[in-house]
């Protein structure tokens, strides 16, 4: 049997159908929905801003412009007399840079050991699964504290940390799909074509599992920058005097009572980027779920 | 009335035991409740409370003759005595000695006071005092007032209640060893019973030790034969550690605690502005420096190390890491506390980066890396550290800060794994001669930076043998200057350090000219109306 002769029942399912219609299809039904385009364009607002802070950032930020802890600037000045708004732009630079590598590494890695955890014999599986089991059953920011803090306060660290801790979330949901799908007719019918294993799973079962892959990518950025921040407050992340948004929350927490925007401005950031991540990622999944497909407006 | 279901009796069950639990953990010290209580007598310090002390460190050495900071060293004076004092003016006088003094150029006589029990009921004799110096002499011990010991012969008990120090030649430091916190005196009988002073305490002191819960705290509770029947006022002390400044800060405020030690700089503010609050403090102690490992290059270069110290804005880094709070030190170490202090070596380092940058470029270093070491532990060092970054970068120097964990950190110093670090500490004792820790060949600072001037140990040596004052202060003029042309250090700032506390809390003095002593606490009271 050729592909060309399978019918459509037996077609790859439509998780992949967006990337088949085309990117314009897919922006417009992202833009459709109202929070999630507040969301994107949020996002895409500070990807920007952390793309370009070395450019649009009034001052060096390691350079005493003022003061310590006065009004000068856009946003005052911190307690070593920095400018507060170029920290913050070198600061969430820093955290997000963190926080993406460290769900690449995540997502890479935690996509692969589910594809083959999900298409391996059942020993493959099984030393994969209990392996992810055995990461699953510590408390991630005490396994990070720990860790991070034996390896040494470095943002590689950091970065490396939250990247092995998070491979479970992607691990598990990869695992789960492949199960699902191992043994539909498309991915039997390569099989029986003869298809490499390898090829089969990154040509025929990957893209069918990409759609909650993506979902997650999202969301698990939004607990990366969250880590990051309670690492960084610690003082386990960027080192002075290279900001991140938890190392300004931690400095900022020192002056709440004399100078509290040094607090609220790197706090309100890291709320902003979490709650759009979450509402971005809530429509990516509406949005690439077949069962929602038609019900978001 | 609904019957009690096993579902709602285990929740109830189970909150009364979380509850208690709780309240157990919120409670660490066993002092009875009816201790807390404070008797008022009339134009006399009252009698009788638990002050509750908030520590910024969990002192894990209890040793009596090895110092872990100054928090620990507060626990030592409290439970131990020594020969000598310094009181709350930052004078010698006698602790466990009822009189003392040189009986010729080589030879210290101490006369005990009558009377003096140990907390076990025991009795003080000269053969602990005898015990307890070679105790501290003894290398394995790893004493901090070893190494100021070096100059004394021997340590003989005359009778039974005089004490001899037979010195190798003359050594005017001698009565300020003595008077440190951690020359204390011991129980020979107890040490030799094989107890682990390290975890256990037993001294003359006015507190007696009770118990000390790892994290959670370290309780004392009066010694009823303590050889001044007036003291002490208080019934008991409760040390809590809390080594985030701002936790420690929030807990004084918040009425947790009675007092805290170390407020820093970035809350002074908060502290003095508040009508309740009292802060106790100095200028003279406390100071930050950087030191070269002057042994590898690039910093075996005098003129690179000139090039950082001019590079160095003190004045903004006092403004910016201390908020203003100490004194910038462009010139000699010694406090200004001192009458000889040299005010002529002042303004030696001034800001300069463009000579600076002329001084790199002479010894081919220009544009250079360099590696900083400095520990996130103590924000009275890391803060320092942090602000004369920009100056030197502005001399054209590359410099990569690594902030460590305070014994990650000690040990990189130790090993030198950086060619430069930044320290913050405090001079042994009030006396220039404790200049000998940071520039002497064999200094406990010193060490660290592979510093040797033979000039600058045979002055040193030379001001521990002078008797006259006007011979000390040329000498330690001299000393100060050749550092200052050498560099194995530089100085930066000063630091404001200090105590504070309630109101209430009443006859606590900060001792000032760098003399470090926690004795003034053993004369504290309360008066804290319920």
């Amino acid at each position: 049997m050729s592909t060309a002769e399978l019918t459509s029942s037996q077609a790859p399912p439509e998780a992949a159908a967006p990337a088949r219609r085309g990117s314009k299809y897919f922006l417009r039904r992202l833009a459709a929905n109202r929070r999630t385009a507040i969301a994107g364009g949020f996002l895409l607002l500070v990807g920007l801003a952390a793309l370009l802070a070395p450019l649009i950032a009034p001052h060096d930020y390691r350079d005493i412009v003022g003061k310590p802890l006065t009004q000068g600037g856009v946003l005052g000045v911190d307690d070593f007399g920095r400018d507060v708004l170029s920290r913050l732009l070198i600061g969430l630079r820093t955290s997000l840079a963190v926080a993406l590598s460290a769900v690449v590494i995540a997502g890479v890695l935690g996509t692969a050991l589910g594809l083959v955890a999900g298409y391996g014999s059942r020993l493959v599986s099984g030393v994969i699964m209990r392996g992810i089991d055995i990461l699953l059953s510590f408390p991630p920011i005490v396994l990070a504290i720990a860790v991070v803090a034996a390896m040494g306060p470095a943002l590689i660290n950091v970065v490396m940390v939250i990247g092995v801790l998070y491979i479970p979330r992607f691990t598990r949901i990869v695992y789960s799909q492949v199960l699902a799908i191992r043994h539909v007719e498309y991915v039997e019918a390569s099989e029986v074509m003869g298809t490499r294993r390898s090829t089969i799973l990154l040509r025929t079962i990957l893209p069918n599992v990409a759609a909650p892959v993506i979902v997650q990518l999202s969301l698990s950025v939004s607990f990366a920058i969250q880590m990051e921040a309670g690492l960084s407050f610690l003082g386990l992340g960027a080192q002075p005097p290279l900001p991140s948004l938890g190392t300004m929350v931690g400095a900022g927490r020192d002056f709440l009572e004399v100078q509290p925007s040094l607090l609220i401005y790197p706090s309100v950031l890291i709320i902003l980027l979490v709650l759009a991540l979450n509402v971005f990622g809530d429509g990516l999944r509406d949005l690439l779920d077949p069962r929602r497909r038609g019900t978001d407006s | 009335m609904a019957p009690i279901s096993r579902r709602g009796l285990l929740a109830v069950g189970g909150g009364a035991l979380g509850s208690t639990a709780l309240a157990a953990c919120g409670s660490p010290a066993k002092l009875p409740d009816s201790m807390e209580e404070i008797r008022t007598r009339p134009d006399r310090p009252s009698r009788g409370g638990v002050l509750h002390f908030g520590l910024s460190t969990d002192p894990a050495n209890l040793d009596p003759h090895v110092t872990t900071g100054a928090a620990s060293d507060f626990l030592r004076q409290l439970t131990y005595n020594g020969l000598l004092q310094y009181d709350g003016d930052g004078e010698i006088t006698g602790d466990l000695a009822a009189d003392y003094g040189w009986s010729s150029r080589t030879t210290y006589k101490v006369k005990l006071r009558p009377g003096v029990r140990f907390h076990d009921g025991s009795r003080l004799t000269t053969q602990d005092v005898v015990f307890s110096f070679r105790r501290m002499m003894d290398k394995k011990t790893a004493a901090t007032t070893g190494p100021l010991l070096d100059q004394v012969d021997a340590v003989e008990a005359e009778d039974a209640t005089t004490v001899v120090f037979r010195m190798k030649q003359p050594d005017t430091t001698l009565p300020f060893v003595l008077a440190g916190p951690t020359a204390n005196i011991v129980s020979q009988r107890w040490i030799e019973s094989g107890v682990d002073p390290k975890t256990r305490v037993m001294g003359t002191g006015p507190f007696k030790f009770i118990e000390r819960i790892p994290g959670v705290s370290t309780t004392l509770e009066r010694f009823g034969d303590y050889f001044d029947p007036e003291l002490p006022y208080l019934n008991g002390i409760v040390f809590q550690p809390m080594s985030d400044d701002y936790a420690r800060v929030t807990a004084l405020r918040t009425a947790t605690v009675d007092m805290i030690d170390y407020v820093p700089a970035t809350h002074v503010d908060v502290i003095t502005k508040n009508p309740r609050l009292r802060f106790a403090s100095d200028k003279t102690f406390g100071f930050g420096f950087v030191g070269f490992v002057t042994s590898k290059p690039p910093f075996d270069d005098v003129r690179v190390r000139k090039a950082i110290a001019l590079s160095i804005n003190r004045p903004s880094v006092l403004e910016t890491a201390l908020l203003g709070h100490g004194r910038p030190i462009d010139g000699a170490l010694m406090s200004d506390a001192f009458a000889g202090y040299p005010a002529k070596l002042d303004n030696t380092l001034g800001y300069d980066p463009e000579q600076a940058r002329f001084l790199l470029k002479k010894a081919g270093r220009e544009g250079m890396t360099m590696p900083v070491v400095t520990t996130s532990t103590y924000s009275v060092i890391s803060r320092p550290a942090q602000a004369m970054l920009p100056g030197i970068r502005a001399a054209g120097v590359d410099v990569r800060l690594t902030q460590q964990e305070w014994l990650t950190f000690r040990a990189s110093v130790t090993a030198k794994s950086f060619p430069v670090h930044s320290w913050g500490t405090a001079p042994k004792f009030g006396d220039p001669s404790s200049l000998g820790d940071f520039l002497s060949s064999t200094g406990t600072f010193a060490v660290n930076t592979d510093f040797k001037d033979e000039r600058i140990d045979r002055l040193l040596g030379e001001g521990r043998r002078a008797r006259s004052r006007e011979l000390r202060d040329e000498i330690y003029r001299d000393v100060e200057q050749r550092a200052l042309e050498l560099l194995p250090m530089t100085w930066t700032v000063r630091r404001q350090q200090g105590e504070a506390h309630y109101d209430y809390v009443k006859g606590y003095r900060h001792p000032p000219k760098g003399s470090w002593t926690g004795t003034t606490l053993r004369r504290i009271w309360m008066e804290k109306t319920a």
